[in-house]
């Protein structure tokens, strides 16, 4: 046993992968668990060790997430188990329902004023409160698009099965607390003196590296540091703790105060209370308890290896919480950790101290590449230098000074003003390199999102190439290397070589977007990107979070056209946040179409050419061919100069209508009288001023696409509308009910599949 | 598992090229390990001493000028180093009696056999110690080693009772009788097995007789290049 607990985590792991939620990859992991398994086919007593390691693991974490109990009460006492956190307009807590397991998210929303006090009712939303709670339980909004994220799953996994807004004071009640609460009230205190005493440029570093809390962060800086793969400096991990330990280690003994042996074991019993007060994220929790399991070694010289004591504790992780399997913040600490640790003899082996920082960074980048590709499908080739330079600045200078200012500012705050106003220089001027290096050598690589098979192969080729450079073979250690990239450059080209093309409808909410992928990816074209509603606060949040991740999750990075069918935002306002992330080619539009300001500069400063078509155009765009249709001439109406297309997939006829009026529908009968088209994209997101009952009568149309909001303050698609397509035998498929939906096409045939399976 | 060597608890260390391996045999500590020297390439083509450039040694040159020695030994090979750490381990194995002790270069010892030698059909003789020796010692070290190869082992030799080599100095090495008999005649190429190769005097004795015995070629092979 003793050496040998990684085997035994591994097998674990295993067993948690191969019986997760996602049943169909299961015989990816058991075909590994049984190639292992031959591998060290000799040792029975070990392998059976080892199937009992896969199976517990299996056990552990084969919590069927798909389909929580739902919860039947309308009255629900529980416990709160985290500490309320408040943000810019919502506070949130976690709720453990009596006598389950079942957690709740308790979110209070500010009043929809723009008060910066939240409601008054949570002060009582203590760590350890009891409460009751008389309000309906709803489930977290989960993805309707591939490739988004998943606010449902995400909860899921944290064993967080519903969530309940309360709106009003009558609907909870809390009393008490625990002891945690008093220190959740002491980390606040200290988090706000920060916030007084040092200015709001420097506050945000020393709360995120230092307490764990990000939140006052600039988010243009915390997605810069994502890009160059940085994010690992802002979340608090074992560089953190490391650094911390040894700062208070040597203030405490060199101030003669205490003796080393009492200041060791003081700040062994510090150590908790440091996790607790750096917000106790998976990373805190993994560095502290690996600190704390490493002093206790070194104090009784104990004869364990690095590997055993991380492995006895990813077990024990999993023992008290099977879900952190599930957590990002998990993974990355876990997998760097153990890469390092493996690393060791190959490190050894290294000429110069620049020469390991060199090998640290690319090891971490390589381990975590297949993770970062789940989850943000591409990967930035040059971030190695990013870290490069920058994880020394943060080891040597930015987290050091971090400590330093958090003692002073308590102690002496005048000092501490002054020392970090001369560190603002500084770092003002690394965080302009990096947002320079971000303008000029920002060229990432959209892989798309890869599936664990891909991941399975390249992470094979990795060790291989690892364990070559280990025992010296350099050769094999290249090709081993070359063949890792061939497997992520055949998971790029693998849509290039698909007979399969599709049509997607995303659903955005209120307005329309589609995007069309040709067969062997001959051509990529959207037809209009709605943007987010004018109330909400992020006019970006739709290009952010569905579109842009719809077209990397599938690799895409360059788009050949865009279509706009006219300069409604539910039709075009995510447009001018397209162009920071993807390559747009042109943008094709009626002659009416006017460019919104916002749109017109980006066009401009982008250098994107424009065509204007109009009715009987015929344009071929990458062998795809569509005849325009309208507008013939300016209706002085912006939706009835909607450009309609018209144009074929897999054999299928499609209609593309905008926001046409039964007005132009009819202009559109005249001229067309021969138009048919299976596929219908209903006009004005199902709304009764068009799709009368003459065009669908005439178009002859088998599928009635809708693109509309859940709940849309219209009343789209109108219930007249989908009665006439009904008595009209046409099936309508719509985004409000089914998510996203796309047609697979090849040739001659092509099938609709909706997101929302469940309805 | 206790290192062999150091007694110290055996901490084995999981890299990527062990990652998946079941735990290994391993019976001495990787800090002992690392403290045994492989012989480094290049190396003098006949006794396998480690030489910045040329391909024979000066030795060997010198064996090999002398008309009734040229061609006896056709190639030595030898497995370590005799560095400090070397030395201490062949003491205790070799004078003070801690036999278990050769257990630890197994693996390495069959490693260069096989790449050495696995192609030829040799005959393995240990060198031998006289009977006072034997008694004294209460092993021959050099069968110790051979038993270690999976090879067919045979006790031709015979040795008169000198004084220990070790106390000799070259000249004397060379230009003694020599103190070995033959008992019994030899037709296949025969794989000498020694502890130590220092001047290679008693690896030539004993191949010479053995290449009057009927040997076609005479090869060695010892745990230690000395010297």
């Amino acid at each position: 046993m003793r050496g040998h607990w990684h085997l035994f985590a591994g097998a674990f792991l295993l067993g948690g992968l191969t019986f997760s939620h996602q049943r169909d990859t299961s015989i990816i992991y058991l075909v590994l668990l049984l190639g292992w398994l031959l591998y060290i086919f000799p040792r029975k007593r070990l392998i059976v060790l080892m199937i009992a390691a896969f199976v517990s693991g299996g056990l552990f974490t084969s919590n069927d997430y798909t389909n929580p109990p739902p919860i039947a009460d309308t009255t629900l006492n529980g416990k709160l188990v985290s500490a309320p956190k408040v943000t810019d307009n919502k506070t949130e807590v976690i709720m453990k329902v009596q006598d389950t397991s079942h957690k709740i998210l308790l979110t209070a929303f500010k009043e929809h004023t723009s008060s910066s006090t939240p409601p008054s009712y949570t002060e009582n939303w203590k760590y350890g409160a009891v409460c009751q709670i008389n309000a309906p339980t709803s489930f977290p909004p989960a993805a309707t698009n591939p490739g988004e994220f998943d606010y449902r799953t995400y909860l899921l996994q944290q064993g967080i099965i519903s969530q309940i807004i309360i709106t009003e004071e009558t609907e909870i009640d809390c009393s008490g607390h625990s002891w945690l609460a008093l220190l959740d009230a002491q980390r606040n205190k200290l988090l706000n003196e920060y916030e007084t005493k040092l200015s709001p440029e420097i506050s945000p570093w020393l709360k995120a590296l230092i307490f764990g809390e990000t939140g006052d962060l600039e988010k243009s800086t915390i997605q810069l540091f994502q890009r160059w793969n940085l994010s690992h400096l802002l979340a608090i991990s074992g560089l953190h703790v490391g650094l911390i330990i040894g700062f208070i280690l040597y203030v405490l003994t060199r101030s003669g105060i205490i003796t080393t042996e009492k200041s060791y074991w003081l700040l062994f019993t510090l150590l908790p209370l440091y996790a607790f007060f750096a917000g106790g994220a998976p990373s805190v929790l993994r560095a502290v308890a690996m600190a704390m399991l490493g002093m206790l070694v070194i104090k009784f010289s104990a004869k364990i290896t690095g590997t055993d004591i991380l492995s006895i504790l990813l077990l024990c992780f999993f023992l008290i919480n099977p879900s952190f399997l599930n957590q990002l913040g998990f993974q990355f600490s876990f997998l760097v950790t153990f890469s390092l640790l493996f690393s060791f003899k190959w490190f050894k082996s290294t000429p110069s101290k620049l020469v390991l920082l060199m090998h640290i960074s690319l090891l971490s980048q390589l381990i975590l590449l297949p993770l970062q590709l789940v989850h943000f499908f591409q990967f930035n080739p040059l971030s190695v230098f990013a870290n490069l330079i920058f994880v020394p600045y943060f080891t040597i200078i930015v987290i050091p000074m971090m400590l330093l200012l958090s003692i002073l500012t308590i102690i002496f705050p005048a000092i501490a003003v002054s020392i970090s106003e001369l560190f603002l220089y500084l770092h003002h001027f690394s965080l302009e390199g990096l947002r320079y290096m971000d303008i000029h050598l920002y060229y990432p690589w959209v892989i798309g999102k890869i599936t664990p098979l891909y991941s399975v192969v390249y992470y094979i080729f990795l060790i291989l190439m690892l364990a070559s450079l280990e025992t010296g073979k350099k050769r094999r250690a290249f090709l081993s290397a070359v063949l890792a990239v061939v497997i992520l450059m055949l998971f790029s080209i693998k849509p290039y070589l698909s007979k399969e093309g599709t049509v997607s409808m995303l659903d955005i909410g209120q307005g329309d977007s589609i995007v069309i992928e040709l067969p062997y990816r001959k051509g990529v074209f959207i037809i209009d990107a709605a943007g987010a509603s004018h109330f909400s606060a992020n006019q970006e949040r739709v290009a952010d979070n569905i579109i842009i991740p719809f077209l990397h999750s599938k690799g895409i990075s360059k788009v050949d056209a865009v279509f706009l069918s006219h300069e409604d935002s539910d039709h075009i306002g995510s447009v001018p946040f397209l162009f920071d992330d993807l390559q747009i080619d042109k943008l094709l539009v009626s002659p009416y179409f006017q460019f919104p300001d916002a749109l017109q500069t980006q066009v401009l400063e982008h250098n994107i050419p424009v065509l204007r078509l109009k009715r009987n155009e015929v344009i071929s765009l990458s062998g795809q061919v569509f005849k325009v249709l309208n507008p013939e001439k300016n209706y002085n109406d912006a939706n009835d100069n909607s450009l309609v297309l018209f144009t074929t997939f897999g054999g299928w006829s499609w209609l593309f209508t905008g926001d046409i009026s039964d007005k132009v529908e009819r202009d559109l009968m005249k001229v067309f009288p021969d138009l048919r088209a299976d596929v219908l994209k209903a006009s004005h997101h199902g709304s009764n001023t068009s799709s009368s009952e003459p065009f669908l009568t005439a178009l002859k149309g088998k599928v009635a696409l809708i693109s509309a909001g859940k709940n849309n303050r219209y009343g789209h698609p109108h219930k007249e509308i989908l009665e006439r397509l009904e008595a009209l035998g046409m099936t309508a498929l719509r985004t409000d009910v089914h998510g996203a939906v796309q047609f697979v096409f090849e040739e001659a045939k092509g099938n609709f599949y909706i997101f929302n399976v469940d309805h | 598992m206790r290192c062999l060597n150091c007694h110290e608890i055996i901490l084995h260390q999981v890299t990527w090229s062990n990652l998946f391996s079941p735990p290994s045999d391993a019976i001495i500590c990787e800090s002992c390990f690392t403290q045994l020297e492989r012989i480094s390439m290049p190396q003098c083509s006949i006794c396998a001493r480690p030489m910045a450039r040329g391909k024979i040694c000066k030795d060997c040159e010198r064996w090999e000028r002398d008309e009734s020695w040229r061609g006896i030994l056709e190639k030595n090979v030898a497995v370590f180093n005799y560095n400090e750490a070397m030395k201490n381990i062949v003491a205790r194995w070799k004078y003070r009696g801690d036999y278990i002790l050769i257990e630890m270069f197994k693996y390495e010892i069959q490693e260069v056999f096989q790449l050495h030698f696995s192609q030829q059909d040799l005959l393995l003789v240990p060198i031998p110690l006289s009977q006072e020796r034997m008694s004294e010692r209460g092993f021959n070290q050099a069968l110790a080693i051979a038993a270690l190869i999976k090879a067919p082992v045979r006790e031709v030799l015979t040795r008169i009772h000198g004084e220990k080599q070790s106390k000799k100095s070259r000249k004397e090495r060379v230009n003694t009788e020599n103190p070995f008999q033959l008992l019994e005649q030899v037709s296949k190429p025969v794989l000498l097995v020694d502890d130590l190769y220092t001047t290679g005097t008693t690896l030539r004795h004993a191949a010479k007789l053995l290449k009057e015995g009927g040997a076609p070629a005479v090869y060695s092979f010892t745990l230690v290049r000395s010297g």
